[in-house]
């Protein structure tokens, strides 16, 4: 495909001024809790950038993560995103079907060449009954991965299910379903540089934030230690809520209909998992702006963290136990029962006994 | 699974089995004991009950002619074992994890009372065992089991702060951590002289009972 | 000079983060006047500010003599402050969201400049609609098709 040579040709084709531009690195800037002057960089760095050829593989996946970053109205700034990029395999946006859908992910990596695309993963690899589970075109998704990150620069599993495996893997995992990360870690796909971006869905901010760093560097951010981009991963929903003013003096929400959720009080006690978890939801919030889940008056799900389906009731309080029934507990006491018992018992029979040995 | 998910399911159940198989059968062990009954003529006018009931309220506060000796630690002793009950039965995320497990529930305290009692707490165990140091008689009494109990009794204090103010590390590690502190205490509960958390009353009880019946002065 | 209310306000009643604030600006303004780059505090990355924050602060800082609006993917407002080079810049998304929320210290503001890559496509676009003034200076002796024609000032 020729095309302009750099971003900077590209937007001035779209008729996208620099004053835009520079709005967009500005906005980003400020979502990655960049400084400032990075936007400056960021500006003159992705204008002379190469646009990058992308291939995003959709598997065990609802498309909720797709719909997250293009389902603002357009044109936002998020979209935008999809100008610097050269998207040339996503199934479920690309106007090719059939063989010739399968044949532009085949041309774009002979093309790109070794290292020289991006993998963009949403969902998770079903590995059960040979990877029958899901296919395409014949492939299973595991051979799909596998062969695609063959030559790849770099990998994004975007969305929970791709980076931690999501809903398919929670318990029972049906499927055997696995993330792109646990994959590469036993070797069953080629190893690649990494970055999650969790979340079900991820911020859209937080997906575009994270290719306009690739794009503006050409190297992964930092990253922590689920491989997440520390600039949006780095908090806790919970240190960044404006409802901690009321955590911090202890007035809290007893159940979602009570005086103190109509005052807006911490939803701590109604099972809010903003204390564990790491996103970006409550400064770059959702539906342009309007609000996060907290701010509708529900505690976090704490989607965007590992096994979130599996950690216990969403209503349940962090400080509560995590397990079911108390069945263990009276197993415990009657076990102490017998036990003791069983040692008084002795105690008393060898009491007799030496008493017996005293009077013969 | 993740240290959080490990130390609020399965390490809490099996700290919770042991605590509970333990006392258990500590308590049953001990009530079940050959009691040998005391034949002679009850000198004194109090009943075995009165008396029982005497000396566990009696040995609440030193004998007259000991107090200046045990004052420190009596104090000290006092002022730790209020604040640990007013954080442990007084700190809301610590109702709701009681209220989980067994559905009571209560009002919690302000978190300004609950910080305090915790500072007290934390400053008169360090000053306890200081004295226990410093003093040569109590530092020969003293055995493994008075320095073990010592810890895990403080651990879940200073964790649960550390906890409480995102102190040293991400919220999910001071969590687990304090939570497997908690575990610790509840697994040796039974086991050391932690155990007079239930084996007071009993102690005083039948102490008192014995004298009642002698007449005797406890 | 009118500095903003500053003067009526007691100091010492303000909340802790807006006089931190205030002390940042004064630093990178005192940056800026020395010859440094401009520079730009974010104010979406201070969640210890609350709102009624953030309004005392711009109380605080007063109107000064510019307002503008930048039209590009939406509205970019830039208001400068009673203090010369003190910037209070509000970026708009297309949709009318909020996308960043900026103190800059600046001679002005890098979204109100003029880009030069702008520049040249306007003039481009420009010469490409003057078929008549191009025609007419030829006979003038301009130079190079493609060049900037000669701005006539004059009626002769």
């Amino acid at each position: 495909m020729a095309g302009p040579s750099t971003l900077g040709d590209f937007l001035l084709q779209r008729g996208i001024s620099r004053r835009g531009f520079m709005k967009f690195c500005t906005a980003m800037a400020s979502a990655m809790a960049m400084p400032p002057s990075f936007a400056r960089d960021m500006a003159a760095n992705l204008e002379t950038a190469k646009r990058q050829s992308v291939i995003w593989l959709s598997f065990q996946e609802c498309t909720g993560c797709t719909e997250s970053l293009t389902r603002s109205h357009s044109p936002t700034l998020e979209s935008l995103i999809f100008d610097f990029i050269s998207l040339d395999y996503h199934h479920t946006l690309q106007a090719a079907s059939g063989h010739a859908a399968e044949k532009a992910r085949e041309e774009a990596m002979e093309r790109a060449g070794e290292g020289g695309y991006l993998v963009v993963v949403d969902g998770s690899i079903p590995t059960g009954a040979g990877g029958a589970y899901s296919t395409i075109a014949g492939m299973t998704n595991l051979q799909m991965l596998a062969e695609t990150l063959e030559n790849a620069a770099a990998v994004v599993s975007v969305g929970t299910c791709a980076a931690f495996g999501g809903i398919p893997y929670a318990d029972p995992n049906p499927t055997d379903a696995r993330s792109v990360e646990s994959l590469m870690a036993n070797g069953h796909v080629p190893s690649k540089p990494l970055i999650n971006v969790s979340g079900c869905p991820p911020v859209p901010v937080v997906i575009s934030g994270t290719f306009a760093h690739y794009l503006t560097f050409g190297q992964i951010p930092e990253l922590d230690h689920y491989n997440r981009p520390k600039a949006f991963f780095g908090d806790t929903i919970h240190d960044r809520c404006y409802r901690r003013p009321f955590y911090d003096q202890g007035k809290m929400a007893k159940s979602f209909d009570d005086e103190g959720a109509r005052k807006g009080w911490c939803l701590y006690e109604v099972g809010c998992k903003g204390p564990t978890t790491y996103n970006a939801c409550a400064t770059a919030k959702w539906n342009n702006g309007t609000s996060f889940p907290i701010e509708s008056g529900h505690g976090c799900l704490g989607c965007s963290e590992p096994n979130f389906w599996d950690a216990g009731s969403f209503y349940k309080p962090l400080s509560a136990g995590m397990w079911g029934e108390a069945e263990g507990l009276a197993a415990a006491a009657a076990v102490g029962v017998a036990a003791g018992a069983g040692a008084a018992w002795g105690h008393r029979r060898r009491h007799a006994q030496a008493q017996e040995e005293s009077q013969s | 699974m993740t240290l959080l998910e490990f130390t609020r399911g399965p390490a809490l159940e099996a700290s919770l089995i042991i605590l509970v198989a333990g006392v258990i059968w500590r308590l049953v062990g001990l009530l079940l004991l050959p009691y040998k009954r005391d034949h002679s003529e009850p000198r004194g006018n109090r009943t075995a009950l009165g008396g029982a009931l005497q000396t566990i309220l009696r040995r609440f506060w030193p004998y007259r002619a000991f107090q200046n000796r045990v004052l420190f630690s009596h104090v000290m002793g006092y002022a730790f074992h209020i604040g640990l009950a007013i954080v442990v039965f007084g700190y809301r995320p610590h109702i709701l994890f009681i209220r989980d497990l067994t559905g009571i529930s209560w009002p919690g305290l302000p978190y300004w009372v609950v910080y305090l009692a915790g500072a007290v707490t934390l400053a008169a165990l360090v000053a306890l065992l200081i004295r226990r140091l410093s003093h040569g008689v109590l530092r020969l009494l003293s055995t493994p089991d008075d320095y073990l109990s010592w810890l895990v009794t403080i651990l879940p204090v200073i964790t649960g702060f550390m906890a409480v103010q995102h102190l040293g590390a991400r919220y999910e590690t001071l969590l687990a951590v304090h939570l497997l502190s908690v575990e610790l205490l509840l697994i040796w509960l039974p086991f050391g002289k932690l155990m007079h958390t239930f084996t007071f009353l009993f102690s005083r009880g039948f102490t008192g009972a014995r004298a009642a019946h002698k007449g005797a002065k406890t | 000079m009118s500095a903003g209310g500053l003067e009526a306000e007691d100091w010492s009643q303000l909340p802790a983060p807006v006089i931190s604030l205030l002390q940042e600006i004064a630093v990178r303004l005192d940056r800026l006047v020395s010859g440094g780059e401009p520079e730009a505090i974010d104010l979406r990355a201070l969640p210890i500010m609350t709102e009624e924050d953030l309004q005392q602060l711009r109380d605080l800082l007063g109107t000064g003599e510019v307002t503008a609006t930048v039209q590009a993917m939406g509205a970019t407002e830039l208001e400068e402050t009673a203090f010369p080079g003190v910037w209070w810049a509000t970026y708009f998304g297309a949709d009318g969201d909020m996308v960043a929320e900026r103190i800059e210290m600046a001679w002005v503001p890098d979204i109100l400049v003029a880009q030069a890559a702008d520049v040249r496509t306007g003039l481009q676009q420009l010469v490409e609609r003057l078929p008549e003034a191009a025609e007419a200076d030829r006979e003038g002796g301009a130079e190079g098709a493609g060049e900037v024609p000669p701005v006539r000032w004059s009626d002769d």
